[in-house]
């Protein structure tokens, strides 16, 4: 009796070993992907369009977001092992494989995104700095109140990222970059950040780097109202014509002033070819106080301050 | 056959001047000696009395220097202090014409001891004024040191007077002194302007006063003017300063130098323009509330005086001394 519980126990022992049979099934060759599941999101993106004045011009596209699940599927083998018999040259045996009809193995589960256009955001109301803008039937937004602009209205400001915000598509980032001397930006192999679009560029101007000066004949005309009320917003429209024999570039203009809404207003007119004029607008704050508020435009080129250009204006707050 | 004899006579004097001898005619030397030393001892005796005088004088002129700040007004030690440092400059003068003449003395008695037919009375005599000379030498050179000092001291004394502390310049405008901490500048009573005026109006007006008055007149400094707000002056208007704005960080400055643009520092301590007690605007800016003060170096107000007192005296005008 001893010996056949002996011989159970050993028997249990050796039960799980021998339940374990070596699994002979293989994965063959790719046979297709399969699609498993589609997740669509809707979102948007903005883009600067080439506009041509001092109101720069936005584009708002709708983006459709496909989110597609896929799997791999492989055909399934199966193994098998023949021994040598002893027969024949083979020391060792062989291994074939067969396949196995209507049996697959998948592959692990992989995502692919898929970004299309789904037209433009028409009469579409956005944010941007908190404020709300509305887009018009071309899903073009034309910075009117030049909430851009003043962005760059720092000398030193040479990249901004505005961050417009959607109550429904959420929020879409733009990275704008301003130079005044422009300058062919080296494409580094593995970057693959888009360049900033330059606002300069988008509003049609040419910052190209010519050494080209000379601030004689050159005539500025400034266009204002002589007369504001306080906190009024007022346009200042400055025409620089180059009536000389040269050409000037990289021309831009500042308003200085110890009026703090008046202040800093930068001026962008690029190449000015002989006979050439440009006019530049920008819009300004009246402060509350009453009285003459005194502005000087002062003028630079790429060789320097343009002091023959500079003009003196006054606006009276009445 | 026998030679005339003026040949002979002219032949003996042709012989003597190639022989480049000249006649002596002993008398005649001996009188010219005694002439000159007659001169020389006149000479001495005219040096001696011009020493004492001088001597006096030193004296007096120390004392003087001495007793002038017991004078209470001002203008008048000034007045004093100029008159005693004409005296010692003219004494001085003296000094150095006594001094050329004693050289020329010298010189006299040293020819007249090596001239030959020197009588020994006489040349002890000329022994004696030489050794007197010397003194007398001597002497100027303490005269001279003494009168150093005198002027050394009257200078001094001068520039120990303090400055006026108001004077009104040849157009009318009255420049009041004004001394905060180390600093001290004159500054016009009441305003050039009191508003409506630009900086390179304001400027202007000051050049013209620069011009009538010949010395440097100029706009104020921002700190000038804090100064002037400080010591609760009266100042009824914003007011220009010369002093040119840096921006308010580095970028404000590169950008003002970039454009070629500057401002400058307004003072208005009332606030009267509504903003800020000290802030910028451009050159070009006029309000009815902003107007421009003139000031000047202390110096000029110490010039000022000096010249008026130098013109009382009848003397040309001259800088500070």
């Amino acid at each position: 009796m001893r010996r056949v519980l002996n011989v159970l126990f050993l028997l249990c022992l050796a039960f799980p070993l021998l339940a374990q049979q070596p699994d002979n099934k293989r994965r063959g060759r790719y046979l297709r992907t399969e699609v498993r599941r589609r997740d669509a999101t809707e979102t948007y993106e903005v883009k600067a369009v080439p506009a041509k004045g001092s109101f720069p011009q936005f584009v708002f596209k709708k983006i459709l977001v496909l989110t597609i699940h896929e799997v791999k599927l492989y055909e399934t083998v199966m193994e098998t092992v023949t021994a040598n018999d002893g027969s024949g040259i083979t020391p060792v045996g062989s291994v074939n494989y067969v396949v196995i009809p209507g049996e697959y193995i998948e592959g692990d589960e992989t995502q692919r995104v898929e970004r299309k256009y789904d037209g433009v955001l028409k009469m579409e109301l956005f944010t941007l700095n908190g404020k709300a803008y509305t887009t018009d039937e071309n899903g073009i937004w034309t910075d009117e109140s030049q909430t851009v602009l003043a962005a760059f209205d720092r000398m030193r400001t040479k990249n901004v990222e505005f961050r417009f915000s959607h109550k429904e598509y959420g929020e879409a980032a733009l990275e704008m970059s301003r130079n005044f001397i422009k300058r062919e930006m080296p494409v580094l192999p593995g970057t693959e950040k888009a360049q900033p679009t330059d606002v300069l560029e988008a509003l049609g101007l040419d910052f190209s780097q010519l050494k080209l000066c000379s601030d004689e004949g050159i005539s500025v005309q400034a266009t204002y109202n002589k007369t504001a009320k306080p906190g009024e917003v007022l346009a200042l429209t400055v025409e620089v014509k180059n009536n000389g024999l040269r050409s000037v570039s990289n021309v831009i203009g500042r308003s200085f002033t110890s009026t703090p809404g008046l202040d800093g207003k930068m001026f962008y007119y690029g190449l000015l070819l002989p006979g050439q004029k440009r006019s530049f607008s920008r819009l300004v704050t009246m402060p509350q106080r009453k009285g003459p508020c005194y502005i000087r435009l002062a003028f630079w080129s790429i060789c320097g301050p343009m002091n023959k250009a500079a003009t003196d204006l006054c606006i009276e707050i009445e | 056959m026998r030679p005339p004899i003026a040949f002979l006579l002219f032949m003996g004097l042709m012989h003597l001047l190639c022989l480049g001898e000249t006649p002596r005619f002993v008398a005649l030397e001996q009188y010219e000696e005694r002439s000159k030393v007659m001169q020389i001892r006149k000479m001495m005796e005219e040096e001696h009395l011009l020493r004492e005088n001088r001597e006096k004088r030193i004296s007096r002129m120390e004392a003087r220097l001495v007793l002038i700040p017991q004078e209470k007004k001002v203008e008048e030690r000034l007045q004093e202090y100029l008159k005693l440092r004409r005296q010692v400059k003219q004494t001085a003068e003296e000094l150095k014409a006594s001094n050329e003449r004693q050289i020329k003395l010298a010189g006299m008695i040293d020819a007249s001891m090596d001239s030959v037919n020197v009588l020994p009375q006489v040349s002890g005599y000329l022994t004696e004024a030489r050794s007197e000379l010397r003194s007398l030498g001597i002497s100027q050179k303490s005269e001279r040191k003494r009168l150093e000092q005198l002027m050394n001291g009257i200078k001094l004394s001068i520039k120990n007077i303090p400055a006026p502390k108001e004077y009104t310049t040849n157009g009318g405008v009255t420049m009041q002194l004004v001394q905060f901490g180390d600093s001290r500048f004159y500054v016009s009573k009441e305003p050039l302007k009191a508003g409506d005026v630009s900086l390179k109006e304001a400027a202007a007006m000051v050049n013209e006063i620069s011009r009538e008055e010949g010395a440097k007149y100029r706009l104020p400094e921002l700190k000038e003017l804090k100064a002037m707000g400080q010591k609760r002056m009266t100042i009824p208007c914003a007011v220009w300063s010369i002093s040119k704005f840096q921006g308010n960080d580095i970028e404000q400055e590169r950008t003002m130098d970039r454009f070629g643009v500057s401002m400058y520092m307004i003072w208005d301590g009332a606030r009267l323009l509504g903003r800020e007690t000290v802030f910028a605007e451009l050159p070009n800016a006029k309000y009815p509330e902003l107007g421009c003060y003139v000031v000047t170096d202390v110096r000029t107000g110490w010039n000022k005086r000096w010249n008026s007192v130098l013109v009382k005296l009848g003397g040309e005008q001259e800088g500070d001394k």
